[in-house]
């Protein structure tokens, strides 16, 4: 048998240095393609885009903007989960102002039945669609007592699209909001409010919009009724549709939001104005999947002379990929959020679970 | 063996790798993965790219039916540079396709428990009207004597809040609400007439292709106000009850069977206890304009309405993407009214409706 030169040694060396560094890069684009089916599954709204890193167990993700810190953290925990990928180094106008580094063509994000909102539930807005349930004290004007409010509600979105360098989203949203006096020997059920929406959402960046159309109604209950003795006269016919527009900022964990609203229909005939405002803060760098979070939200209407609806909840937040279950504190003041006690005036704090965002 | 094949297999063999592994490092295979990751992870599926570009062949350690394979493609399809996706082994649906039997747990939970995990190891009921959802319809009433259309409103949703693995399952724990409505739309106001409450705590379960769900609830019934003030009523059924509820499924192909019991364990009205239930669902994925069509019978009986059987029948155009769904049904109802006020009451409606949701 011949022996193998020295040259030919070599060549098979250097052939199968090739061929692991083929595979290296191989694995980084696999790797970087993993990071973006990652992406593309769970931050659509945020246009990252991923490339290999020198580094083969780290992935380079690209955005156009300055992601918050807390989206960092998100992206980060999804990526690193399952351990393929064990570093995340980041691109984008924070660290490099150079933005043209950000690959030029995107993809279509166009598509249908979206998994992910563009414009975040308002947190301390007690009226905002969502599954939640929790135990109040109430201090009225005519008597103070322990309420339960139940709230069964969701926002669907249909269709997302591209707009304006951003992404708009079109949905449905609609909501059913119980109170239960509890002191009440039967836990009588004192009102109950529907509402459902049409909302339009738009995201560039930092920047979120809605603008939506509702119609909300409200209801007393049979117990009530007969435990308290209402003929026709004594129940409002609260019922009215309205379209109202909130624009929102986030910076890092700071969200601001404000707007105005309409009332072009009701059975009332109220004033028309709606005014809404709010601030959010949401801090997830002290635990991995637990967060705490502070919001306000402030709400006014001519039909109550632009008296302040004053909303605070502390919340704490436990987190599980996309999926939040938030532990919350809350404090209301001001005219009552249960449309058929819309003219009293309540104050009450409450403890109570919500689920979802 | 001439030299130059020898210099590779040398190469080769110092590299460790196969030659499989070395024509397949690519994006597009790691892109797909990931997709399979975060939604089809119980499968246990591998993406491996083919020619030409953009097209991927997703294995299984046995045959996806054809609604798995419609909701991969889909999935894969949906987002990204993926534009082709094909089976391994392929599983025509001429030929008989046994589910996935021996799921592969994700690797990342199998060692313990999962919060809030994103599906529900047992499907909620699709012809069942008291199953939480979020929907809204339009029903043709015929109740008691009286004839009349009725706005239905259902705002519910089950939610699993954590699972593990047991045996060779995945058991899961939630927590289920919902209000159900139905508003007099021949009325000027649209009257509210009945809403009623349900709160649960659902144990579910599941193994390949069977399934079970045991429940505990609690459900009240109210009048509307409209109703009450409007007519003048004086008195109303004090319904409020707990009960317990256990119900197993079997999954075939593209059906569903199932059946079971419930007790009620506590009841302001002293209504009789035994209730029993089963029925049935079956699949046609893409059956009409790209749309899956679902049909669904529930069959209900209870002993405080004399075991009359309640029957429930559903047909659903479903528009699927991204893990969401939207359906367009029609259903039909005969028996004895659901709504908690009207209970006693036989009930016959038509009806058209949208779900979101599973």
């Amino acid at each position: 048998m011949k022996r193998i030169t020295r040259v030919e040694a070599l060549t098979a060396f250097l052939l199968a240095s090739l061929t692991s560094l083929g595979c290296l890069a191989g694995e980084g684009d696999y790797l970087s393609g993993y990071a973006q089916g990652v992406l593309d599954a769970r931050f659509s709204e945020f246009a990252l885009e991923t490339a290999p890193h020198d580094n083969p167990a780290s992935v380079l993700v690209r955005s156009s903007h300055c992601p918050r810190d807390e989206i960092r953290q998100r992206v980060a925990a999804s990526l690193t989960r399952t351990g393929r990928i064990s570093e995340v180094v980041w691109q984008d106008r924070c660290g490099q102002p150079d933005a043209s580094a950000v690959a030029a063509g995107k993809s279509d994000r166009s598509r249908w039945l979206p998994d992910s909102t563009l414009f975040r539930p308002l947190q301390a807005d007690p009226r905002e669609p969502r599954l939640a349930i929790s135990y109040q004290e109430y201090s009225g004007e005519n008597r103070d007592f322990n309420a339960a409010d139940f709230h069964v509600g969701e926002t669907f979105e249909f269709y997302r699209g591209e707009l304006a360098g951003g992404l708009w989203q079109i949905g449905l949203t609609g909501g059913v909001f119980t109170a239960v006096d509890m002191d009440a020997k039967n836990k009588d059920l004192f009102n109950v409010d529907y509402l459902i929406g049409l909302p339009f959402t738009w995201r560039r960046d930092d920047w979120s919009t809605r603008l939506r159309y509702y119609h909300s109604s409200s209801h007393l209950t049979d117990e009530y009724i007969f435990n308290n003795g209402i003929t026709f006269p004594d129940r409002l016919d609260i019922s009215y549709d309205v379209i109202d527009l909130l624009v929102s900022h986030d910076w890092n964990q700071w969200r601001v939001y404000g707007g105005t609203g309409y009332i072009f229909r009701s059975t009332e005939e109220l004033d028309e104005m709606l005014g809404q405002a709010g601030l959010e803060w949401r801090n997830f760098t002290w635990l991995d999947n637990l967060g705490l979070s502070f919001a306000a939200d402030l709400q006014g209407q001519a039909e109550l002379d632009w008296e302040l609806q004053q909303s605070l909840q502390v919340a704490l937040i436990s987190r599980s990929g996309d999926r939040e279950v938030h532990y919350f504190l809350e404090y209301f003041n001001g005219p009552s959020p249960n449309g058929q006690f819309f003219y009293d005036e309540v104050d009450y704090f409450g403890l109570g679970v919500r689920l979802g965002l | 063996m001439k030299r130059p094949l020898a210099l590779l297999i040398a190469a080769l063999l110092l590299t460790g790798l196969s030659p499989a592994q070395a024509e397949e490092p690519g994006f597009m295979r790691g892109y797909a993965q990931a997709l399979l990751d975060a939604d089809h992870a119980a499968l246990g599926l591998e993406a491996r790219e083919q020619e030409p570009p953009g097209s991927i062949v997703v294995s299984s350690s046995a045959c996806l039916d054809a609604e798995q394979q419609q909701s991969i493609r889909e999935r894969l399809t949906a987002t990204g540079p993926i534009v082709g996706v094909e089976f391994d082994p392929p599983c025509d649906d001429a030929i008989a396709a046994a589910p996935v039997s021996a799921p592969a747990p994700d690797p990342a939970d199998v060692e313990g428990w999962t919060l809030l995990p994103e599906t529900d190891v047992f499907r909620p009921l699709q012809a069942d009207p008291r199953e939480p959802r979020f929907a809204l319809g339009l029903q043709y009433y015929e109740l008691g004597n009286d004839d009349f259309v009725v706005g239905e409103v259902t705002a519910g949703e089950t939610v699993s809040l954590v699972e593990g693995p047991l045996g060779e399952g995945t058991w899961q724990i939630g927590v289920q609400g919902g209000v159900f409505s139905i508003f007099d739309q021949e009325r000027e106001s649209n009257d509210l007439l009945n809403v009623d409450y349900l709160v649960a705590l659902p144990v579910s379960y599941r193994r390949n292709e069977w399934s079970a769900r045991g429940r505990i609830y609690h459900i009240s019934s109210h009048l509307g106000d409209e109703l009450i003030l409007n007519q003048n009523v004086r008195e109303r059924l004090d319904i409020s009850y707990e009960a317990v509820d256990l119900l197993v499924s079997r999954d075939f192909e593209r059906l569903r069977l199932y059946g079971g019991g419930g007790y009620i364990i506590r009841t302001t009205e002293g209504i009789d206890r035994s209730m029993l239930q089963g029925g049935t669902e079956w699949l046609k994925p893409r059956a009409i304009w790209g749309l899956d069509l679902a049909l669904g019978a529930d069959l209900k009986a209870w002993d405080a309405q004399d075991w009359t059987l309640n029957q429930s029948y559903q047909a659903a155009l479903i528009l699927t993407r991204n893990q969401q769904e939207i359906r367009f049904l029609a259903e039909y109802y005969r028996g004895d009214s659901f709504n908690g006020q009207f209970l006693f009451d036989e009930l016959e409606y038509l009806g058209l409706g949208v779900r979101f949701g599973l």
